[in-house]
């Protein structure tokens, strides 16, 4: 049984299923995963060895921490697991439709929808910089669609000043007829776009000047392929879109991730809250879940404890201190670690909530409140303890620790 | 050289109605604001309309100034004031001798009450506490002192005066005990200008003993700090009293879509950056939960402090609310005078005097139209289109007199009436209206005048929708700007940050820090 179905405990039930576990997924509301910029770079950009295309596997390590402790002493390998890990990724992943940039450094940085090669240069608006220069053409039209507030021209042109040498960048507003209606959800957005949109977006993007081209996210799972390509040889222009979170790149994100748990084998029951843990003798037997019309008590083998970090709500607060809602785990802090210089200050408060988790064993294995490991519930994704930490890197930590609870979950069933 | 008859110092509420008050009369007016309107007192208060209740026992003048004025500012000020009605009401911890001394002040300062039954007092606060004691209605009500002094401002402008914020007073040129020159610089620009004017109205609230002695004048002005507390949501109908002496959390006042806390008095040496400290909280929490238990389950989204200036008869608590027009011809200086003391309740009276002091040494006789002229008409929804008809009730709130530029800038433009920050329902239209004012220079100028970013989400949502307008007109660096407001509104959120209010931060941060690399510093101004 895994439980919370964001990015983490779908791939760690993707994994299990995959290997012929019967495999039960339960997740009670919106994901964070879904609010996401659904990139899956675990790393920091600064990290990578930009000109080889290679990664820097040290630092790569150093930047996992606390996960890297938990590798050396464990019995698998980072040199082992990220390979595995990450062409399993991509091939349940591009089987749902979600395209892989093909601008990819190396498959251990991977950004998983397919106009989303430069991302990270301008879509955290104020990072523009790096992937940019690899644009052909001196000349970037940012196009903003009203009624769509994903991509402010306007404002990324004022931010991106001083920060894209040598680059005309040149903020447009453009009205679509399908879309003039304001104030929907992407989703919504999403499908007025796609009954009739992409056309006439097309046509507008062939009449500007630049040979580059940002949209906002407009495409919806399915259609975003095929609609991307079409933008291009209609316009004959280099079109992307910008990434932006809580918009279409993380539900999409989500959707090809659910749909490949399901394509995997795994059962998965949405809307369905866990409300309670029956541990015997050192190890959780079931849970209780539940729905307005539903009350139903679950045995398993082995649970993966994957609910998200705070904003997820896989933690509960209490003031200003972090709780197991189960009150079946034990929460804290990972290691020892360094005290920063004003604890009290926003960094020093936010820190001290966000690093705040489950605590796991060398073998992702929960323990209880005094300390002792389960036998067989293991913990993954963003509810570790420093799992939030540093934040704005992308989902590839949890998707990691998920892959390696999922190993040690079926060795040890 | 530029001259004018009247220069009056501080744009908060008191300097803000005398500018309006002698626009109205017809004087000449320029009025200079170093920080923003509402910088001082005026813009960290609970907002609360007096009755005059509080303060009949202790302040008998004040208590009748607050009864009469309360009146006046519900006809020519309605569209900022909720006229919700108040509730005093005592606990078992409170002095019982208090109830009658009360009433007997009441009815002698004219404030007018009735005395309720515990079972009728709940019946129209449901969530007051079941061991209040005694009760009475009174007529208070609930002030947007931001509206409010905006209101004069562009009253004053429309009737002929000059206002401008951001303008520090750098000296006086005193000639033959008169002020001859007035230096004043542009904070922004670093502009110098100077201007003779024929009266100065020192109006500067906290800093008005500052201003005064750049004149070599004495003027003794007590400063004393409040924190309040906000919460999310309206906890109670109207506003709710503690029926004792005036202390600390004594009252809770709903405004807009939240319930203000206040206040704690402490004496402060003089007028600085006031910081809310978790001990403020608790106290203030802790006094009001005793009002109203079910505050305890709120959910706090932020807390601040006011610097006020009091009439330097006794500190704090004990001295009065009441206020003084000092003229300084006595003391050295033939044309100045200063406002000192009074309650946001008794602006407009504060300004009458002061402007009839300042007609006086001009020698005109006209006398103060502004207890019978509105600031604002009343509503008229007219012939507004479908979305802007929805909007324009809560546009007219928050902007009174200044309400048809807005509404004509959310119907000028194509994404006018979108909404950009959804817990306020703030629309792109107001904002873009904003940011292209010449006031506007700051995120936080711009939230200020329109609520964006004031609600639940402490803007984590709508930042970048907001700061957008800004950054299309202005030379700053708009990441900067950003930064610059999120660290000023991180003072106000930390004190309080607990349960899903902490969660939400988190949110923001993951957001804001995170995916846009945004900094929040430390501020300490």
């Amino acid at each position: 049984m895994v439980i919370g179905h964001g990015a983490s405990g779908l791939m760690a039930a993707s994994a299990l299923a995959g290997q012929n576990n019967n495999v039960l997924v339960v997740g009670k509301g919106t994901t964070s995963t879904s609010l996401s910029t659904g990139c899956v770079s675990y790393i920091r950009k600064d990290i990578l060895k930009q000109e080889r295309g290679e990664i820097d596997l040290e630092a790569l390590a150093r930047s996992v921490h606390p996960f890297n402790d938990i590798m050396e002493r464990g019995s698998l390998t980072l040199e082992e697991v990220l390979p595995e890990m990450s062409s399993f990724f991509l091939r349940s992943l591009s089987d749902q439709g979600l395209g892989m940039t093909d601008d990819a450094f190396h498959f251990f940085d991977m950004l998983t929808n397919a106009g989303t090669s430069y991302s990270c240069s301008i879509a955290p608006y104020f990072t523009a910089s790096g992937r940019l220069d690899r644009l052909e053409g001196g000349r970037l039209a940012l196009v903003g669609i009203e009624g769509q507030r994903d991509l402010d021209p306007r404002l990324i042109a004022s931010m991106s000043h001083g920060q894209l040498p040598g680059r005309r960048v040149r903020p447009y507003w453009r009205k679509l007829a399908c879309m003039s209606k304001g104030g929907m959800t992407a989703t919504e957005a999403a499908l007025r776009f796609q009954g009739g949109g992409q056309e006439e977006l097309a046509k507008i993007i062939s009449h500007l000047d630049e040979e580059n081209v940002a949209i906002p996210p407009l495409f919806g799972l399915h259609s975003m392929q095929k609609g991307m390509s079409m933008l291009c040889s209609e316009s004959g222009k280099n079109v992307f879109e910008l990434v932006t979170p809580m918009s279409l790149p993380g539900i999409r994100f989500q959707e090809a991730m659910e749909r490949a748990a399901v394509g995997n084998g795994c059962r998965l029951l949405r809307n369905h809250l866990v409300t309670r843990l029956e541990v015997k003798g050192g190890r959780v037997v079931s849970a209780l879940i539940e729905t307005p019309t539903r009350k139903q008590l679950v045995h398993f083998n082995s649970l993966i404890l994957a609910t998200g970090d705070l904003v997820g709500g896989g933690l509960s607060l209490v003031g200003r201190e972090v709780v197991d809602p189960f009150s079946t785990f034990k929460v804290g802090k990972f290691g020892e670690l360094e005290t920063l210089p004003g604890q009290t200050g926003y960094d020093g408060i936010m820190r001290q909530v966000i690093e705040t988790g489950y605590l796991v064993t060398n073998e992702m294995r929960l323990m209880s409140k005094d300390g002792t490991p389960f036998e067989n519930a293991f913990g993954a994704g963003a509810a570790l303890a420093s799992f939030s930490f540093p934040t704005g890197v992308g989902l590839g930590g949890e998707l990691l620790t998920a892959w390696v609870a999922a190993e040690y979950a079926r060795e040890g069933s | 050289m530029a001259r004018v008859e009247a220069l009056v110092i501080g744009g908060g509420a008191t300097g803000a109605g005398i500018a309006r008050d002698l626009a109205l009369r017809g004087t000449e007016v320029l009025l200079l604001e170093r920080g923003d309107f509402c910088h001082g007192a005026s813009g960290g208060n609970h907002g609360m309309l007096h009755s005059g209740a509080r303060y009949a026992v202790k302040d008998p003048v004040s208590a009748a100034d607050c009864a009469s004025e309360s009146r006046v500012l519900r006809r020519i000020a309605s569209y900022c004031i909720e006229d919700c009605g108040g509730i005093f009401i005592s606990l078992p911890e409170d002095d019982p001798s208090y109830v009658e001394r009360f009433e007997k002040a009441c009815k002698a300062t004219g404030v007018v009450f009735s005395p309720l039954t515990v079972q009728e007092a709940r019946s129209i606060e449901p969530e007051l506490s079941q061991e209040a004691r005694s009760a009475f209605q009174v007529n208070d009500g609930s002030l947007d002192a931001f509206a409010l002094v905006l209101g004069n401002i562009e009253s004053a402008r429309e009737a002929g005066a000059k206002a401008l914020n951001y303008h520090t007073l750098q000296s006086f040129k005193v000639n033959r005990g008169s002020i001859d020159e007035v230096t004043y610089r542009d904070s922004m620009s670093g502009e110098v200008e100077k201007v003779k004017p024929e009266v100065v109205i020192n109006a500067a609230g906290a800093w008005a003993g500052e201003v005064a002695a750049m004149a070599r004048l004495n003027l003794e002005v007590q400063v004393d700090k409040g924190s309040m507390v906000v919460f999310d949501g309206c906890h109670t109908r109207g506003l709710v009293n503690r029926l004792r002496s005036p202390a600390n959390g004594d009252i809770i006042v709903p405004n807009h879509s939240a319930t203000i806390i206040g206040t704690t008095s402490m004496n402060m040496i003089r007028p600085g950056p006031a910081q809310v400290t978790k001990e403020d909280v608790g106290e203030l929490v802790q006094q009001a939960t005793r009002m109203c238990p079910s505050l305890a389950k709120g959910r706090m989204i932020r807390a601040y402090a006011g610097i006020r200036a009091l009439t330097p008869s006794a500190p704090g608590r004990e001295a009065g609310r009441g206020f003084q027009v000092v003229d300084h011809s006595k003391l050295g200086i033939d044309n100045m005078l200063s406002v000192v003391g009074g309650k946001l309740t008794t602006y407009r009276l504060m300004a009458e005097k002061a402007a009839d002091s300042a007609c006086r040494a001009l020698g005109s006789t006209r006398s103060s139209r502004t207890a019978q002229t509105p600031l604002c008409e009343d509503m008229a929804e007219g012939q507004l289109d479908g979305a802007l008809r929805m909007y324009s009730r809560r546009i007219w709130r928050k902007y009174g007199p200044g309400k048809e530029k807005v509404i004509a800038a959310c119907a000028d433009r194509s994404r006018g009436t979108e909404v950009a920050c959804s817990c306020e329902e703030v629309l792109l239209g107001e904002l873009e209206h904003f940011a292209a004012h010449p006031d506007v220079r700051t995120l936080n100028d711009l939230t200020r005048r329109t609520r964006a970013g004031m609600g639940y989400c402490q803007s984590g949502m709508c930042a970048m929708q907001v700061l957008s307008p800004l950054a299309a007109r202005t030379e700053q660096d708009p990441k900067r700007l950003l930064e610059d407001f999120l660290s000023e509104r991180w003072k106000g959120i930390c004190p309080v940050l607990e349960g899903t209010q902490l969660r939400q931060e988190v949110l923001k941060r993951y957001l804001l820090t995170g995916t846009y690399q945004l900094s929040i510093r430390e501020v300490r101004s």
